[in-house]
């Protein structure tokens, strides 16, 4: 309990730290127009050719939505993971990190917080909202339920990515680009049709980092488009296993640092 | 019972070379030519509780190595460290609360925001009651004097101001040890002043056991009454200043005015005489010939117009002991 309140006092500190600098507004709106204009090449031939066989343009849309949330939600509250190796790895940032009596998750999730983060979010629930009226969804309880979780499960594989690039960072200190096969390229895929997407990639995301597990499952249950619920109910705990890896690798790479120094 | 022991630590490091040669920076690329180094050799030592120990050494020699596994931020290879009946790296959230760090070369306050708000911050991450801190800070603010400095986000301040707002967050959980890293590094001579009486007051008042690593000489001769030099990993000396001062520099020196110009000359007892136009320096062997007989003899050949006696500067010391033992 005291942790998660140090983490919002974290989390307010740099929100006040990111508004002295007067450029936040514009970051806002970059981010909302990257979140926008992202899916418009897709919108627009959609438009132009209709929808290929089964898949519409409102069921791409939703599940792309849906990463987007979880993604965007990850990146508001635990990026600091992320910018973690280029800022206090090298810098040498981290030893204050463990000079403090509490928690090094906490401390290095809340490291980091820009307001302009939540316009994914924002942006990803619009999406899903409008899809889902589209669709003609009913607003069950089993419904929500799903889609809640769906959410939640994604917020966890994301959160797990991002611990899991800073605990390898450990080991190579820098030079992480492949690692955004699993964050800011991973919600592209989904733009592709399932059905239509190469085996390997489809085996990774399902059963390596689970996102078409937080994605394409609890949509096509809420939808009806032949899933069970039960498959869509799967994305919380496979979120969360996911998360549980990352930690384990995260453990690791602290427990190589202190034996190797900076 | 010591409040911290350290035996037989020692640490290595890996570290990785460019290849030589012509595609030395090529190959550097792909094959990494790693060699080990011992940053750390069978250190050993005691501290008690209250004291002010100075932790000196050239570049390189070890000094952070053996702070940063004091504050439980590095494990050693080998050899057992106990401070305040803790093992620092095994037990990291009871070691950090009880020790202060301040590293010179880095912040560990929010850099834009006002001091405030890194304290009221610090005071969450220590949980120190409400009516504690306010005590604690209202006492620091006074004796470090930041009171204005609290508003103002730290990266307007200026590296003195600054460093006076580390140390009050250092010490704003009343640590029992008190690590400084080069604490006076790039301050000017009113702040090093004023930070190095604070820091002697503090430890008077408190008991707050400090060790400090520096450059400044200045900083070990005001505040520490132990030193403990380290060379290449090895611990070299560890007593009191004037033993050091002893062992490696037993030498006076005079200093004298003459009222003309004179050419070199040789006096009995002395060991090195220079002159510069008017002013005579001979350093001597007190244990020798006493520091009565060598004025006389001086004071009997020309009239004095001033006359210094002092010790070798302690700088002058370190770097000849630096080099006699080829570091």
């Amino acid at each position: 309990m005291k942790e998660l309140k140090l983490y919002f006092k974290y989390i307010r500190m740099n929100f006040l730290a990111g508004l002295q600098y007067k450029g936040w507004p514009i970051m806002v709106l970059h981010v909302m127009i990257v979140v926008i204009s992202d899916p418009i090449g897709l919108i627009f031939l959609f438009f132009r050719f209709g929808s290929i066989g089964e898949w519409s343009m409102e069921r791409i849309i939703l599940i792309y939505a849906m990463a987007v949330t979880s993604f965007g939600l990850a990146e508001t509250f635990c990026r600091g993971f992320d910018y973690f190796p280029w800022r206090m790895i090298r810098s040498g940032d981290f030893d204050r990190v463990l000079l403090r009596p509490c928690s090094l998750f906490i401390q290095i999730a809340g490291s980091y917080f820009h307001i302009h983060r939540i316009s994914r979010v924002f942006g990803g629930i619009c999406a899903i909202t409008w899809c889902l009226l589209r669709q003609g969804v009913q607003p069950t309880l089993l419904n929500a339920l799903t889609l809640i979780l769906a959410v939640t499960g994604g917020y966890f594989a994301y959160t797990g990515v991002f611990i899991m690039t800073s605990g390898i960072a450990f080991f190579t200190i820098q030079g992480l680009d492949w690692i955004y096969i699993f964050t800011n390229a991973s919600y592209q895929v989904t733009r592709c049709p399932i059905d239509f997407m190469p085996k390997v990639l489809r085996y990774l995301f399902t059963f390596f980092m689970p996102m078409l597990v937080v994605s394409y499952y609890p949509a096509s249950a809420v939808c009806g488009w032949g899933e069970s619920y039960l498959k869509g109910l799967l994305a919380m705990p496979a979120g969360l296993l996911f998360l549980m890896l990352s930690m384990f690798i995260w453990r690791i790479g602290v427990r190589h640092y202190k034996s190797t120094g900076s | 019972m010591s409040q911290i022991e350290l035996s037989c630590i020692s640490k290595t490091f890996k570290i990785s070379q460019r290849p030589e040669g012509k595609f030395g920076m090529l190959r550097g690329a792909f094959v990494r030519e790693s060699k080990i180094i011992r940053a750390l050799d069978e250190i050993t030592f005691e501290i008690n509780e209250g004291e002010l120990v100075g932790y000196i050494g050239p570049n390189g020699a070890g000094k952070s190595t053996t702070v940063k596994i004091m504050s439980g931020i590095l494990t050693p290879d080998e050899g057992k460290c106990i401070i305040l009946n803790r093992i620092p790296w095994k037990e990291r959230v009871e070691h950090v609360s009880c020790i202060g760090v301040v590293f010179g070369q880095r912040s560990q306050l929010w850099w834009d925001l006002p001091a405030q708000d890194s304290f009221g911050l610090l005071k969450d991450i220590y949980s120190i009651p409400y009516r504690v801190y306010k005590k604690r800070l209202a006492e620091l603010v006074e004796t470090l004097d930041i009171d204005v400095l609290l508003k103002m986000p730290v990266r307007q301040l200026s590296l003195g101001q600054r460093m006076r707002c580390e140390v009050a967050a250092a010490l704003l959980h009343s640590p029992k040890i008190l690590f400084l890293d080069e604490p006076t590094i790039g301050l000017d001579a009113v702040s090093k002043l004023a930070l190095r009486e604070f820091l002697k007051k503090e430890n008077l008042k408190n008991g707050v056991t400090m060790i400090l690593t520096t450059h400044d000489m200045d900083d070990i001769e005001t505040l520490c009454s132990r030193v403990m030099v380290i060379g290449r990993g090895k611990l070299l000396f560890d007593g009191r200043l004037d033993m050091l001062k002893e062992k490696y520099s037993p030498l006076r020196c005079i200093n004298a005015v003459l009222d003309k110009h004179i050419e070199i000359f040789s006096i009995d007892g002395a060991d090195s005489i220079k002159v510069n136009g008017n002013v005579l320096t001979v350093l001597f062997n007190p244990s020798k010939t006493a520091a009565h007989t060598m004025v006389e003899r001086i004071a009997s050949q020309f009239p004095l117009k001033d006359i210094v006696i002092e010790e070798q500067d302690i700088d002058e010391i370190i770097a000849s002991m630096y080099k006699e033992m080829c570091l």
